[in-house]
């Protein structure tokens, strides 16, 4: 993780992590006992014909935002700005693209909570496509939402 | 993102220099055996008065083989006045009082020089054997056998070879730039040459053919920031290079290659090649021109590197697509997107 670019792939969309978004999350893994989730939300843009897209940054929790070890709740106005400032500067190709977090275990696996909670995420951003990663101790999981329900996409090595 | 990065890339990749940790592990060997001649030659009579680098290493030319082989070309001198008359005695010396006494198997005497080959490492020396009367060399020409029709001392000028290849006087403004783009077109140069012809032609295309062309038709071009445009550079001065008189066209669109030593002893580079060697030559080099137009005219970075891959092999990097989202044109949306309250467990 974090040395240079990852791409990842399910049918005919792919998503390109920069390695600077990858080294926030290696930074942010759930290695000691006591580590709280870390969580935020994924801003990056997508090709004209969407069939790629790009991790170009992400934010990490905020003051007004809360975590134990097994929760996190995401609810400072501060990732909403960054997003904001996002698109603006990028003249309106930088949007929302998804939200991460962490689990402490090495191959994460998303739970109900989870899941009901990307569902909220794609039904605030209609016709959007949204990606949702986990970072694990030694994986991480990229998801969408596809007809068979979440599925995960395969890192290209 | 501009096509130069490529090509600086590609150039990282071919390049071979002093500095190189292979490199240096060769010149150890080399350093080893030339301190070995040293001391055979001073006892045979004729001490060595100087010995030097010459070839590619020396004038910042050097690529790495495919093969992954090294060469050295190592020049001994000995003082004229000790020298002796048969120029084939010092070869001899050097290949059975040093190399085979070394316990190398393969020493050989060729006509321009004596080689040795460490196979285990990939390293193949040459050691042209030069004698010096004043600033004059001569070099020792001939086999093991020759008789004294076919051996001699003959004139040459080894030190203002190398001089002529890295003279930049004639460059106007930033001459070590311009210097470092000929640097550069003549590994590409050279490794297009690997690529494209066989084994056995590519050895007859020789490499101070390419870099003596190449200097005689270079065209240097840089960008209005000063920053170097090679693709530019290679495609003028290969169209120099096709149209200079290098290749005299012969019956049936065959061509026969000829250039000249810029120094003594100003001998014809490709002298003795045939037809087929000048022919290909001369028809590779109009493929050549004609790719890296195409090359130019290309708009999308991705198929530009194609091109060129196609040209000079894999060490031409080809950028991934999905990796290069700034020549992507990208969606423009109406609004950044909702995050609104997010949670997990």
């Amino acid at each position: 993780m974090g040395d240079e670019n990852a791409i990842f792939k399910n049918g005919g969309i792919s998503l390109n992590i920069s390695k600077d978004a990858l080294a926030v999350w290696k930074n942010h893994r759930q290695i000691n006992a006591k580590d709280h989730e870390k969580f935020g939300v994924i801003i990056g843009s997508c090709s004209e014909i969407k069939d790629e897209y790009w991790v170009e940054s992400i934010t990490t929790p905020f003051p007004n935002d809360r975590s134990t070890r097994y929760s996190f709740l995401l609810r400072d106005r501060n990732h909403q700005k960054a997003v904001d400032l996002a698109f603006v500067e990028s003249g309106g190709t930088s949007i929302y693209l998804g939200t991460w977090h962490t689990h402490p275990e090495l191959i994460p696996t998303p739970s109900l909570i989870d899941k009901m909670d990307w569902l909220s995420c794609i039904g605030k951003n209609p016709g959007r496509q949204l990606f949702f990663v986990i970072v694990g101790t030694k994986e991480i999981r990229v998801f969408v939402r596809t007809s068979f329900g979440f599925t995960k996409l395969i890192m290209e090595s | 993102m501009s096509i130069q990065k490529h090509f600086n890339t590609f150039h990282d990749a071919i390049k071979l220099s002093k500095q190189d940790d292979a490199y240096k592990t060769a010149r150890e060997r080399d350093d080893s055996i030339t301190n070995d001649v040293r001391n055979a030659f001073k006892d045979a009579g004729y001490p060595v008065i100087e010995d030097f680098i010459q070839g590619s290493i020396s004038t910042d030319t050097a690529i790495l083989k495919k093969s992954g082989d090294f060469d050295i070309d190592r020049a001994i001198v000995i003082d004229c006045d000790n020298a002796p008359d048969n120029c084939v005695k010092p070869k001899i010396t050097l290949c059975e009082n040093v190399l085979e006494k070394r316990g190398f198997q393969n020493a050989k005497i060729k006509k321009p020089c004596v080689t040795a080959d460490y196979k285990s490492e990939n390293l193949h020396i040459d050691f042209p054997i030069y004698r010096k009367n004043g600033a004059e060399y001569e070099l020792a020409i001939g086999k093991r056998n020759a008789d004294e029709s076919n051996r001699k001392w003959e004139e040459a000028d080894p030190r203002g070879l190398k001089d002529w290849i890295k003279d930049k006087s004639s460059y106007i403004g930033s001459a070590s730039d311009k210097l470092s783009q000929f640097n550069h077109l003549v590994r590409y140069l050279k490794r297009w040459r690997d690529e494209k012809f066989s084994e056995g032609v590519a050895a007859k295309i020789h490499s101070i053919g390419i870099t003596v062309m190449a200097k005689q038709c270079f065209s240097p071009s840089f960008d209005s920031d000063g920053k170097p445009d090679d693709l530019i550079a290679l495609k003028t001065t290969v169209s120099a290079m096709l149209i200079h008189g290098y290749f005299t066209a012969k019956a049936n669109s065959q061509y026969q290659v000829s250039a000249f030593l810029p120094k003594k002893p100003w001998r014809d580079i490709f002298d003795g090649s045939s037809v087929n060697t000048g022919t290909q030559f001369r028809n590779k080099l109009s493929t050549l021109e004609g790719k890296l137009q195409d090359a130019i005219s290309e708009t999308d970075e991705i198929e530009k590197c194609k091109i060129l891959r196609e040209v000079f092999g894999d060490d031409f990097p080809v950028p991934e697509k999905s990796n290069n989202s700034a020549s992507t044109r990208k969606a423009i949306f109406s609004s950044s997107g909702a995050v609104g309250t997010s949670q997990g467990a």
